[in-house]
């Protein structure tokens, strides 16, 4: 069966990112959003993921590239993806690049930033990051 | 049979519309070919890799352009 995938720019993209509680899951958010209005994929339902709903399963397993964002070393989203059967291209993790994180906080420009340029860092053949 | 072949209307989703049709006259299969193009129907079904084949309301592939004589077997089974 001929693989092609309907995005005329090289593949389908998809972020998921954890969104919890804290500062930094709710700044991986605003990141994936980010990068969904930019036009490098589009957001997955994570929650769809992790609640078995078969259609966003066989979404994340039939994506060219998975990006994950979890915003911390628990990895919660990576964890759901391996779950699914999905396998991640590239995986960020926002207190491993120093940020801190703060529960029941809100996210700041300064962590979203941090983030991006991190995630630039892991997908360096990308040419859609600032 | 219903099918629905999902896809926002490039080139590729396009073959695989035709692939369909394609296939049901060559199986002698009858079926209802229904295309969806809207991008909130699609997502709203949870399809986020297009483009996709649904029977019968449930989404049997996505991001895959299968030959007619693979839809043929797919719709036979």
């Amino acid at each position: 069966m001929e693989e092609i995938k309907c995005s005329c720019q090289g593949g389908t993209v998809i972020m998921y990112s954890c969104s919890g509680n804290a500062n930094l899951g709710q700044a991986c958010n605003e990141l994936a959003q980010r990068l969904m209005e930019r036009g490098v994929g589009r957001m997955g339902c994570l929650a769809g993921v992790g609640g078995h709903v078969p259609n966003m399963v066989l979404s994340a397993q039939s994506a060219d590239e998975i990006i994950v964002l979890d915003g911390c070393q628990m990895g919660c989203a990576l964890k759901i993806m391996e779950h699914a059967g999905a396998k991640a291209s590239v995986h960020l993790v926002a207190t491993e690049i120093g940020l801190v994180k703060k529960n029941g906080k809100r996210w700041t420009e300064d962590e979203v930033q941090a983030m991006d340029e991190a995630l630039a860092q892991l997908r360096p053949s990308r040419n859609v990051f600032v | 049979m219903r099918i629905e072949v999902f896809g926002t209307g490039c080139a590729k989703c396009k073959r695989l519309e035709k692939n369909v049709h394609e296939a049901l006259a060559k199986s002698g299969i009858k079926a209802e070919v229904i295309k969806i193009e809207d991008i909130d129907a699609i997502t709203d079904r949870g399809i986020m890799v297009t483009p996709a084949l649904a029977i019968d309301g449930d989404v049997k592939l996505m991001g895959k352009v299968p030959s007619v004589d693979e839809l043929v077997e797919f719709f036979r089974a």
